[in-house]
């Protein structure tokens, strides 16, 4: 008896609940939050550990292995509206807001840099191909010195600083990096400090060792190093991120780095920059307090082999062009007794020993490789470029020339070269990326019904108008996720279009509205976008923005 | 009543369950958080698979950086003599007196039973390190040299084995001039043996040659060796040259120490040129050397002391140590093309010969060969190439080596 009175709510309960299954269906589309601005890293991370990441395996991995997924699918942590909301990997910046010269040659930067005076070295580096030095200022704070090799001064800090503006004002999290002065006389070495020998062990940092490290770099007239200072990034080292996968051991990391935009999106930037050595050496996580909780931010670091330079020497002549190794090329070469000569090789390039090798008339952003293979920018697909080279056109020839002031070259001619040298390269990316896709942007349904948007493309002058633009209204059920027709096909050529009657005769709740581009020269511009407008009592606020590549 | 009491509140939990959305998220942010828990409950630290622990190996133990160190214990890979075989050692080294003076020693054998030891102790930064003092001890052992006979028209099926042993105790002095010019000077004690070789393969020398063919055999004395080197070097790097020139002029007495009657002096000559194409991703390398022997007061110049022709790093369609006489002379050419950071090819050119004579030089015939090489290398050095040799008119010769071609035996080896 008493079993059965068990079991008669039991299974009462069990048939409700199934039916709630079959009653909820799939999730809406939308959740009354989109679109999500930030991402929210909810986990404690204080439990991840720090790794290393093997150079050589890296490379290996990239190359030869086929790290991370390769799919043509849709990048997996944008928001509603295909933008990369804030998180520990991105900050929207100049995607969000117009920032001024002032802001973006400032950068990162928070403070002044290193207190002139007695630096005391903490340890040194005389390993690898960039020598340097931890310093801690007279105020404890603790700085990355690193130089520009003796053939180039002005290059390697002068690209490490320009890039860190950009990336910073793009959005990446980037160390504050700094122009000084290192004068030998007031360097102290400390009691403490240390350098790893040849033989991989840690010893005391003896004076034989700063003048290796000195030896090294790039002296003035004045006896004085011209380097840039690197302050240590906040929170605990955790060693690199990879481009693809995840960190096993953090629970906020759930998208595959190959999938996320901001990384495919990179591949933009990248090319713009010239950051060949783009790669997960050079990148690191430190575990930060965020919110209460401790959780891992994604830095981009150590933009010495950027523009022109190659760190120790001016950027090689393939840096860009091909990756270290591409088996096409090198058969072919082999095969014809060197008589086949990669293009690239016979690009010249003006002799400015502060800028190294750049240059913008043989650039193509569709061909730039960085150093190998890299699967996130493998995997970018014309909606992540085009969301990436969005982000470029807020820089005008002025914010570009800001940003080159901050190297304080000396020779004016090398400034002048490298702005325009990157005014032009950008002006290319804009009109190879931003017309992979429909570049329409800034959607709007006023309470009229009026829909307006911007050319993206058009307004950066990287194209010109479309012939017309092709548009269908729907009523979208957000629960089923299907749609229902209001009215036919409209053709209009100005970035603008009223809503058909019966959308203003009984608004529903959602409204899609699927765009068409017509041009003659960027046939990617007939692959309809749709956008998601939420009805807000007599207002409309958009939801959803789908660019179909 | 209390069974009835536990159903109905069962019911109406599971009611209250049941009722609760399946999709237990309204906003995004549930959503993403749910995501995130499920993740934290599975996170798992990262394995490194075994390749990427074997490089980690090699990495935190610094096996590449200990074949190139500059303190401390290292390693030795690769060859220690033409033909010797590949080789493994070790050694160590280290600064002291403020990094003023430079203590090594160092121990290598090959695969054939090539042994070599050394000990020396160095002086590299007097006068801001323009002069360089230096005293070593060398100790080596060659087993299986090679030796055809003298002149250009030895035969190849009169190949023998010998074993060169040997000890050294010298004292060297160089003056960096300039950054491009260096002269040095050396005083040595040598004491060499020679015996019938090991390499089962061939016969010992002394089935084949006398004294009279092979001069030195029959006894070795003691040598006092004193010479000096000057050499221009304005090459980017020395290791995988790809622009400038090297032009070393050596000139050196050997005093038998025994009056045995082997007093002899040596005078040689070398130039090196490598002109760049396409930011150097091609190069053409030029190599022209001469050496000559003189006997003194009708001395004999011993046959292990000469300067052999033929080989990996002379002329490469013959065998190491083909050919050898008082004088010779020697032209090289390559074509270098990149084939990747990795890698470069070459086609080559060799053309050389020996002669007692210098007059007689090329009267006999000149030895030729051909080939085409991969070498591997980074940009600062070759470590490896491999090369296919043809037109000697003794058989395609294919071999493996280590270095750098056009590198001659050096004087200051």
């Amino acid at each position: 008896m008493t079993g059965r009175l068990l079991l008669a709510p039991v299974l009462v309960g069990v048939v409700i609940a199934g039916s709630a299954v079959l009653l909820a269906g799939p999730p809406a589309k939308f959740y009354k939050d989109d679109p999500l601005l930030a991402d929210p890293e909810t986990q404690d991370a204080s439990d991840v550990k720090p790794w290393k990441v093997n150079e050589s395996y890296d490379f290996i991995q990239n190359s030869f292995l086929d790290a991370g997924e390769h799919r043509d699918v849709h990048a997996s942590n944008v928001n509603t509206l295909d933008e990369v909301p804030d998180s520990s990997w991105f900050t929207n910046r100049m995607g969000s807001r117009v920032m001024t010269a002032d802001e973006v040659e400032t950068g990162p930067v928070a403070g002044t840099g290193p207190e002139p005076g007695i630096w005391t070295i903490v340890s040194g580096k005389n390993e690898g191909i960039t020598p340097g030095l931890t310093i801690a200022d007279t105020r404890g704070g603790v700085y990355f010195v690193k130089f520009d090799p003796p053939s180039n001064p002005e290059m390697a800090t002068g690209a490490e600083v320009i890039s860190t503006q950009f990336f910073h004002a793009l959005g990446y999290h980037v160390p504050e990096n700094y122009i000084a002065r290192l004068r030998p006389a007031d360097l102290r070495i400390g009691a403490d400090a240390t350098i790893k020998g040849t033989d991989g062990r840690t010893r005391p940092f003896v004076t034989a060792d700063l003048e290796s490290v000195l030896a090294k770099a790039a002296r003035h007239a004045d006896g004085t190093y011209r380097v840039v200072a690197s302050k240590a990034l906040p929170g605990k080292p955790l060693g690199p991120f990879r481009y693809h996968g995840t960190r096993p051991d953090d629970p906020n990391d759930i998208y595959e780095h190959e999938h996320r935009r901001e990384l495919r999106g990179l591949r933009v930037f990248a090319a713009w920059l010239n950051h060949d050595d783009s790669r997960s050496v050079n990148t690191l996580d430190t575990l930060v307090e965020h919110e209460g909780r401790r959780i891992v931010r994604h830095h981009l670091i150590d933009f010495a082999s950027t523009l022109g330079s190659g760190s120790t020497a001016a950027q090689k002549p393939r840096a860009g062009n091909e990756y270290i190794w591409e088996a096409r090329p090198t058969f072919v070469t082999m095969l014809t007794f060197g008589l086949y000569v990669r293009p690239w090789i016979k690009v010249e390039y003006p002799d400015l020993p502060s800028i190294g090798r750049i240059e913008a008339a043989y650039f193509a952003p569709e061909r730039w490789k960085p150093e190998y293979p890299n699967s996130a920018f493998d995997n970018m697909r014309p909606d992540d470029a085009f969301w990436a080279a969005r982000l470029l056109t807020a820089f005008d020839d002025d914010l570009i020339r800001a940003a080159v002031k901050s190297a304080q070259f000396t020779d004016p001619e090398a400034d002048a070269y490298l702005a325009q040298t990157l005014i032009t390269r950008k002006d290319k990316i804009l009109q190879t990326w931003l017309n992979g896709v429909l570049p329409l942007h800034d959607f709007a349904l006023s309470r009229d019904g009026t829909l307006t948007f911007t050319n993206v493309a058009e307004a950066a002058v990287a194209a010109q108008s479309a012939r017309e633009y092709r548009i269908r209204w729907f009523a979208f059920d957000n629960q089923a996720g299907t749609t229902t027709p209001l009215g036919d096909e409209v053709s209009v050529t100005e970035p603008r279009a009223a809503a058909p009657p019966a959308l203003r005769a009984d608004a529903p709740e959602f409204v899609m509205i699927e765009l068409r581009g017509i041009h003659d020269r960027h046939p990617g511009w007939a692959s309809p976008s749709k956008v998601y407008f939420r009805r807000q009592g007599q207002a409309w606020q958009l939801v959803g923005v789908e660019r179909q590549p | 009543m209390t069974t009835s009491r536990f159903g109905g509140s069962l019911l109406l939990l599971v009611c209250i369950v049941a009722a609760t959305p399946v999709r237990a998220q309204d906003t995004r942010r549930a959503a993403v958080e749910e995501l995130r828990a499920a993740r934290a409950a599975t996170v798992a630290p990262y394995k490194q698979g075994k390749l990427e622990r074997t490089l980690f190996y090699i990495e935190q133990n610094r096996l590449l950086e200990r074949l190139t160190r500059e303190e401390g214990l290292y390693l030795q890979i690769g060859s220690i003599q033409r033909g010797g075989g590949f080789a493994f050692g070790g050694g160590y080294r280290t600064p002291f007196a403020a990094g003023n003076l430079v203590f090594n020693a160092d121990a290598a054998i090959t695969v054939k039973g090539y042994r070599v030891a050394g000990v020396d102790l160095s002086a590299p930064r007097l006068f801001s390190e323009r002069l360089t003092l230096m005293g070593r001890g060398q100790y080596r052992y060659f087993p299986q040299e090679d030796y055809f006979g003298l002149g250009p028209g030895s035969e190849k099926d009169a190949r023998s084995t010998y074993l060169l042993e040997e000890r050294e105790l010298a004292g060297i002095a160089r003056v960096r001039v300039t950054p491009w010019l260096t002269w040095s000077t050396k005083v040595a004690h040598l004491d060499p043996r020679v015996d019938d070789g090991t390499d089962s393969l061939h016969p010992p020398i002394g089935e084949l040659f006398i004294d009279a063919t092979a001069p030195g055999l029959a006894q070795q004395p003691a040598f006092l060796e004193t010479g000096t080197l000057l050499e221009l070097d304005t090459r980017d790097q020395r290791g995988n040259p790809r622009s400038g020139t090297y032009v070393s002029l050596m000139g050196a007495r050997y005093g038998d120490l025994d009056d045995l009657g082997y007093d002899f002096s040596r005078i040689g000559g070398e130039v090196q040129h490598y002109v760049p194409i396409f930011d150097k991703k091609r190069v053409i390398a030029v190599r022209a050397a001469a050496n000559h022997y003189e006997p003194r007061g009708g001395s004999t110049v011993p046959f292990y002391y000469m300067l052999p022709l033929g080989g990996t790093d002379s002329i490469r369609g013959f065998t190491d140590f083909r050919f050898r006489d008082l004088n010779a002379v020697l032209f090289n050419a390559e074509y270098r093309w990149e084939a990747f950071a990795g890698m470069d090819m070459a086609l080559f050119y060799d053309v050389g010969t020996v002669a007692r004579q210098w007059s007689d030089l090329g009267s006999d015939g000149w030895k030729r060969s051909w080939g085409i090489g991969l070498r591997f290398n980074t940009y600062q050095s070759i470590f490896m190439r491999t090369e296919l040799a043809f037109g000697s008119g003794e058989g395609t010769r294919f071999f493996v080596a280590f270095g750098g071609p056009l590198r001659l035996q050096r004087y200051l080896r």
